[in-house]
């Protein structure tokens, strides 16, 4: 007879020194585990608890405008500079490592800066005003969070610099650094590294600085943008869109719109060499190609669209941010109805910015708040707001996809991060590793309606509420009485109307 | 695709094989004529090892008889409590006596049953007044009142309930961790005294006096399950840590084991005495304590086996087995009787590999704090607890299939009963028309005769063709007149 009965070695299972790693056994066998699918709701539940609980997406704000913030520009290819204009003509470059002003010019423009964008190397940008002139500033990005140049001139010889190595490879590299920049927050200002033009000291303020190069037009600009990679850019004026070069003083091309309708959005496409689109005041959308010279297709809303975004990986998408609050998707090669209404807003659209994910956007409308969407989403993933944050004019990006940036009325700009309860700084293995656990587990309940509602829920200001629930019951009665036309007409006569094929009113080729 | 997610299924529970470090014990018999039976316990302390022979031990303790045993969660904790009072703490691993006190309760101190609670920190007994907690130094901490007269404790770890079922027949749930009441219900079936969860699924079996089974979840007030066990009292229960099968012993002197997927008896065996207490061990060996010996079957639950594994007599004949208890993670049975208690070595009965994140065996004061917290964060509603634990999170069916679907299986666990018929009035009640109406369409030799005479009787008067039954009349009519489809036939 063989006889053996189960003996553990109790040296084998347990540490021998206090300072040594706990000895762990595994046994994968699933009846050990019993209940294993309620325990993993229960926890993905807590994941979203927790998830609204670490929900504190405000991060900074940026002060230092006299008057409201009108427009802003991220970087294209760089992370710390940020460029705002305001209404009283002032335009400041920002540095968001530090979250602080590295560069103003009080007199820019005399009058409303309408647009800012950067130039196709990275080096400089560009600013259009209502007083008629655009501007071209130098941008030391290489003094901005203490880096060097795009192009890498300098590359190896400053020592004492903490990014010796230059980020011209990818994207990749570039978000952790921008990370690693994050993490530093405030304290890796240096003063040394910054201008003499810093923000706060105005009475040490150095002589206005001088744009490289400045343009002057007959009619006022209402908005403006660079071209993705040549040196052109587009501006719009009262009664035409003017293609300009960077080396020319007069426009190069002059477009009379369809109806010579003031133009007030002027967008270059980032794939599509000379494709433009803009936003007319007869409330329409239009496309026109600089190489043809004319325009291509437009088409007409119900209300005016205040701003036109193209979506940067899927070039053939873009957003409309409208007067009737909604935000409308649109695929260029089919106008004749939106792909997606994105409703949430209870003020106009004022400003789009996308993720350079191209899967979100963010919205900044006049009610007070922003709102970020998915970029196939009808409803919002969530909706910003402070008690101080006036009416937004102008929401961006960071090119990391981390934060969002919104300037307002009450002259500050506002760092967000784009995911409420994103934790910002260093994380641990164990941490990110049970962040990675809790999201993966919230992805596979988030069918369930505990989850659901728990994810879902965000406290909207009382304004913001009631304009809600008014809306609702304008929504309603509407639905009613065209319910009730259905139900008194002959059979077949009348139809439930679609809400994509009532947003576009006419269509022109 | 399914087929290939079973294959992908297989292939990693096969590479996870390497993770199972440490090897099970088993007796092997060597020769055709050699029984696993035949072993004593005697034989076994010779071959096995040090460490292990000095788990099988006897332990003499006449004046509180008899005794409960009961292990904590990891394996690593004993209690034994005594019916009259006395109760006894140890560390099963190095066999020393961490607690013992006598209860000083006024009134018969009588203790009917006991559990650990989630880690041996706390134990709670089942004593004639209501549910006692203590902790391992041995003070009381919390004193149940709503358990009155209760006859058997039970303790979901998951979801931190501790329930009782008593001499009143209330099944009463009492979350351990806020102290408050959950649910009670009446089970309607008398006193009960055998109950035992469903590791699975956390359902709880109450075996009860007129033979039913009865499972039970907080979620409702019904049981979920009622089946009709043994023609007699239900003396014992045990459940498979799978959760498939289930292990009933009745007043009849048999002992059953239930597939609880179909709910239908697989196996029956006889045992000469009422058995008192049975266990399925993790490996699914099946313990039944009946009179003064314990027999261990192995495979018991798949299939059917013709002699036991092992048996073992407890010492000093005349005394009767208690309760039986296999202790987890180890090849060690508890046996408490009439005579104390005694600790026996049976090869091959416990898991040979633990989970550190689930049963740490060798967890320190550190380790089972963090344990505890844990545990109470992913701790579970009552309302989870169903027959089918996988539901939870899932897309409910269409609930009126659902309904047929378990009124189905309902009538054909009956057995496909008879209807009962309706009483009906003006003398169509009597006997005589009752069983006519029963026979009435029962072809039995006198009717075929009565008929084939009549048909002959028709046909004698010339009326040849005009022999038809009813229903050919039916048919012709139909035809005559001409119906929809008569041209079709």
């Amino acid at each position: 007879m063989k006889i053996k009965a189960l003996s553990r070695n109790v040296e084998k299972h347990t540490r021998e020194t206090s300072g040594d790693i706990k000895v762990v056994s595994r046994n994968l066998d699933p009846k050990y585990k019993p209940m294993e699918r309620a325990r993993e709701y229960t926890r993905a539940v807590q994941a979203a608890k927790l998830q609204k609980v670490f929900a504190k997406p405000f991060v900074a704000a940026l002060e230092g405008h006299m008057d409201a913030v009108s427009c802003s520009a991220a970087s294209r290819g760089h992370l710390c500079p940020f460029m705002s204009g305001g209404v009283d003509g002032e335009v400041r470059v920002w540095d968001l490592a530090s979250r602080k002003a590295v560069w103003s010019c009080k007199t820019a423009h005399s009058g409303w800066v309408k647009g800012v964008c950067i130039g196709s190397d990275g080096g400089s940008f560009f600013t259009a005003g209502l007083d008629k002139t655009v501007k071209q500033w130098k941008l030391g990005v290489g003094e901005i969070g203490g880096r060097e140049e795009k192009k890498g001139k300098k590359k190896g010889k400053v020592k004492g610099k903490r990014y010796e190595d230059d980020d011209s490879e990818g994207e990749s590299s570039e978000e952790e650094e921008e990370e690693e920049e994050e993490q530093r927050g405030m304290k890796s200002t240096s003063s040394a590294e910054a201008p003499s033009l810093g923000y706060g000291n105005n009475s040490n303020m150095a002589p206005a600085p001088t744009p490289i190069n400045s343009w002057l037009f007959d009619n006022a600009f209402k908005s403006m943008d660079h071209h993705w990679k040549e040196e052109f850019f587009a501006t719009a004026s009262d009664e035409s869109v003017e293609v300009w070069s960077e080396h020319r003083s007069n426009p190069i091309q002059s477009y009379k719109l369809w109806g010579n309708d003031s133009c007030n959005v002027v967008r270059y496409n980032p794939a599509e060499r000379g494709l433009l689109a803009h936003c007319s005041s007869d409330r329409g959308i239009g496309l026109h190609d600089t190489r043809g010279g004319t325009g291509l297709k437009k088409t007409v809303l119900r209300m005016r669209s205040n701003c036109l975004e193209w979506n940067p990986m899927e070039p053939m998408n873009f957003v409309v941010g409208n007067e009737d609050h909604n935000c409308y998707s649109f695929d260029m090669r089919k106008l004749d109805q939106p792909t997606m209404i994105h409703k949430g807003h209870v003020g106009a659209v004022l400003s789009i910015g996308w993720s350079s994910t191209g899967r979100e956007f963010v919205s900044g409308s006049y009610d007070r708040s922003i709102r970020i969407f998915q970029s196939r989403a009808g409803t919002s993933r969530d909706c910003y707001y402070t008690k101080r944050m006036q009416r937004v004019f102008c929401v961006n990006y960071t090119a990391d996809a981390r934060f969002v940036i919104s300037g307002s009325d009450d002259t500050n700009l506002r760092i967000w991060k784009a995911k409420s309860n994103d934790k910002i700084g260093q994380t641990k293995i164990r941490e990110e590793k049970s962040m990675n656990y809790k999201n993966k587990l919230l992805k596979k309940f988030s069918h369930m309606p505990e989850i659901r509602n728990i994810v879902k829920q965000n406290n909207l200001p009382k304004f913001i509420k009631k304009q809600n629930n008014m809306k609702m019951v304008q929504k309603e009665g509407a639905k009613r009485k065209e319910g009730n036309v259905i139900k008194h007409s002959k059979k077949g006569s009348v139809e439930w109307s679609k809400e994509r094929e009532k947003t576009v009113v006419r269509k022109m080729d | 695709m399914v087929e290939k997610k079973f294959t992908a299924g297989a292939v990693a529970a096969a590479e996870a094989e390497i993770l199972d470090t440490t090897e099970g014990g088993f007796i092997e018999a060597e020769g055709e004529m050699e029984r696993t039976y035949k072993v004593k316990m005697g034989d076994i302390k010779e071959s096995v090892d040090e460490q292990t022979s000095k788990q099988i031990f006897d332990l003499t303790l006449t004046d509180h008889p008899p005794y409960n045993v009961s292990y904590s969660r990891t394996g690593r904790h004993l209690l034994l409590t005594g019916r009259l009072g006395h109760v006894a703490l140890m560390d099963a691993l190095t066999l020393q006596l961490k607690t013992e006190f006598h209860l000083t309760h006024s009134g018969v101190n009588s203790i009917r049953s006991s559990t650990f609670l989630n880690n041996h920190q706390m134990f709670a007994l089942a004593e004639k007044k209501a549910v006692y907690i203590y902790d391992h130094n041995g003070s009381e901490i919390h004193h149940l009142s709503d358990h009155v007269d209760p006859l058997a404790l039970q303790y979901l770890p998951y979801h931190w309930l501790l329930a009782s079922v008593g001499r009143a027949g209330w099944l009463k749930y009492t979350d351990t961790s806020t102290g408050s009441k959950v649910c009670e219900f009446r089970t309607k079936l008398g006193s009960c005294g055998v109950m035992k969860q469903n590791n699975y699924n956390a359902v709880l079996n109450l075996g009860h006096g007129n033979g039913c089974v009865t499972m039970w979840s907080p979620a409702s007030s019904s049981p979920l399950v009622k089946m009709m066990c043994h023609r007699g009292r239900v003396t014992a229960l045990a459940n498979d840590l799978g959760g498939n099968y289930m292990a009933t012993a009745g007043a009849d002197k048999k002992v059953k084991v239930w597939d609880l997927r179909t709910f239908k008896a697989v196996h029956e065996y006889f045992s000469h005495n009422d058995v008192q207490s049975m266990d399925i061990s993790q490996t699914g060996v099946l313990a039944v304590g009946a009179g003064g010996g314990v027999t261990f079957w192995k495979d018991a639950l798949s299939s059917k086996q013709r002699s036991p594994y092992l048996s073992h007599r407890i010492m000093r004949g005349g005394r009767s087995c208690n309760e039986v208890r296999f202790r987890p993670y180890e090849d060690v049975v508890g046996i408490g009787h009439d005579g104390g208690f005694s600790s026996i070595v049976v090869p091959g009965v416990g898991e040979s590999n633990f989970d550190s994140f689930e049963d740490n065996i060798y967890q320190d004061k550190k380790q089972r704090q963090e344990a505890e917290v844990r545990s109470l964060l992913d701790k579970l509603k009552p309302e989870m607890i169903q027959l089918d634990p996988e539901q939870v999170g899932a897309v409910e069916r269409d609930r009126k299939a659902l309904v047929m679907e378990q009124r189905e299986r309902a009538t054909e666990a009956d057995g496909n009963k008879p209807k009962k018929e309706k009483k009906k009035a003006r003398g169509r009640n009597k006997i005589s028309k009752k069983l006519a109406r029963k026979h009435k369409n029962i072809m039995d030799e006198s009717k075929v005769k009565l008929m084939e005479k009549r048909k002959k009787d028709m046909r004698d008067k010339g009326m040849g063709d005009e022999v038809m039954t009813r229903e050919e009349k039916k048919r012709k009519k139909g035809l005559e007149e001409g119906g929809a489809l008569s041209r079709f036939f």
